[in-house]
């Protein structure tokens, strides 16, 4: 066990599998356990599932399937524990796992169709705008900006929208980007680069609207 | 005066974690700040127009309640799926195995007990390897149609390989001492991919996941598999009781 996790205050919880939560500087981990069973796996779903489901959400760009997303995440973390390589941080590791479950079911659904559309139900869309006051014409110029956006979302590959996402949306250094898309820090930079490229390229018509 | 890369200045645009080199240089460079400006303005433009779900508190507890529940189902096999025919048949000859085995034991000293007939033997394993072969034909399925682009999780193949493995090396002994050389050869091309799935990364870059791809398809490994497994399905249901008088009407 790394000598940084064992003078951290460990959790006294175990997993079935035959690993050990402890919490070391504030961030859940997971370090092999010496046999005991438990249903463990429970606390770190809790922890980290809202933190996959707005990764998910972002790539996806509709809750149903971040849900999907974050439900295939942890049945697929539960299954690979026994992989699970102690020195890394758990929570890179679901990022990683929870990446590549949005790239398949993006592949899955077709690339077009990811987008965050203004439908009905969803809430008012002036609250992200700069201005507070909802007047009907800003309204709808705020829906046309979010179709937009979607829309230019929709022309970055997989691993661009991951890559953007990462750094742009969750605020990620580039060494855990590398991490967690598996690629170098130069390849993180050049794909980060690409996806704003593309988008400012798509968004260009909109530039200083919002 | 040497600019930054642009890539650093759309990597950097919302000036976290930006190194002081580049901070210094932005600070005396209009032209870099400018590009970054343009990129930091659409990078704006795409998170305000971002709508998060606002998530309760019970979030974590209730995505819990799901993905438990999923797993319960999934440790739980249900009454259907048991009687699945196929399971059925590997049921019957594991019965028959246990009833043979129980016999031969109780009446050893007795006298010696009757052998399993040739045919009966050739059915548990005609039955038996068929069913490997369709199960290594799905993991390389699996593998050959997986998603390629992006790093690939094959941890789940991974371990049905690593069982596959150890049934493999089994069939291919009885292959190559009833002298069956096809299925013996076929039986040993499957191995060694099955070996490269079992002992290779669980995590596999799109090259990584290429060559693997590359090994399954140059020696026509999934063909042969499906042409032996299809051929074992066709003997096992000839040498079931009574097959030949029903193929004859």
């Amino acid at each position: 066990m790394p000598e940084s996790l064992q003078a951290a205050p460990a959790l006294d919880l175990t997993f079935r599998c035959g690993y050990r939560l402890t919490k070391p500087m504030g961030g859940i981990d997971v370090v092999p356990a010496e046999g005991s069973e438990s249903d463990s796996f429970r606390a770190l779903v809790e922890e980290h599932s809202p933190m996959v489901f707005r990764l998910a959400f972002r790539m996806t760009g509709n809750a149903s399937d971040a849900e999907d997303v974050v439900q295939e995440t942890f049945l697929k973390a539960h299954r690979s524990l026994g992989g699970f390589d102690e020195r890394a941080r758990f929570g890179t590791w679901v990022y990683r796992i929870a990446v590549n479950a949005a790239i398949d079911l993006i592949r899955r659904r077709g690339r077009g169709t990811v987008a965050r559309p203004a439908g009905d139900d969803d809430p008012p869309v002036v609250e992200t705008l700069a201005s507070r006051d909802p007047q009907p014409d800003r309204v709808a110029m705020s829906g046309q900006i979010q179709r937009d956006v979607a829309a230019a979302l929709t022309q970055l590959s997989e691993r661009e929208r991951a890559a953007f996402v990462l750094r742009h949306l969750e605020g990620m250094p580039i060494e855990r980007i590398s991490e967690v898309l598996k690629i170098g820090p130069n390849a993180v930079k050049q794909t980060v680069f690409r996806a704003v490229q593309k988008l400012r390229r798509e968004l260009a018509p909109l530039a200083g609207v919002a | 005066m040497k600019h930054v890369p642009e890539a650093d200045l759309a990597f950097y645009a919302t000036d976290a974690e930006m190194p002081d080199d580049v901070r210094r240089h932005l600070a005396d460079c209009s032209t870099c700040r400018a590009t970054r400006d343009s990129f930091r303005s659409t990078i704006d433009l795409v998170a305000g127009a971002e709508r998060l779900p606002e998530l309760a508190d019970s979030y974590g507890r209730e995505a819990w309640a799901r993905v438990s529940g999923r797993l319960s189902q999934k440790a739980a096999p249900t009454w259907p799926a048991f009687f699945a025919p196929r399971r059925l048949a590997f049921a019957g000859v594991f019965a028959l195995v246990l009833v043979a085995t129980f016999l031969a034991g109780r009446f050893w000293k007795v006298e010696q007990p009757a052998p399993l007939s040739a045919s009966v033997r050739e059915r548990i394993l005609v039955v038996a390897l068929g069913e490997h072969l369709e199960r290594s034909q799905a993991v390389l399925i699996e593998l050959a149609n997986a998603p390629s682009g992006a790093t690939l999780d094959v941890s789940d193949e991974q371990a049905r390989a690593t069982d596959l493995v150890t049934a493999n090396r089994l069939y291919r002994q009885t292959a190559n001492q009833s002298g069956d050389r096809a299925v013996a050869s076929v039986l040993e091309e499957l191995e060694r991919v099955l070996l490269d799935v079992a002992h290779g990364p669980s995590q596999l870059s799109p090259e990584e996941l290429a060559a693997l791809r590359q090994r399954i398809e140059a020696k026509g490994v999934l063909f042969k598999v499906r042409v032996i497994g299809s051929n074992m399905r066709e003997r096992g249901e000839l040498s079931a009781p009574g097959a030949r008088e029903r193929k004859r009407t």
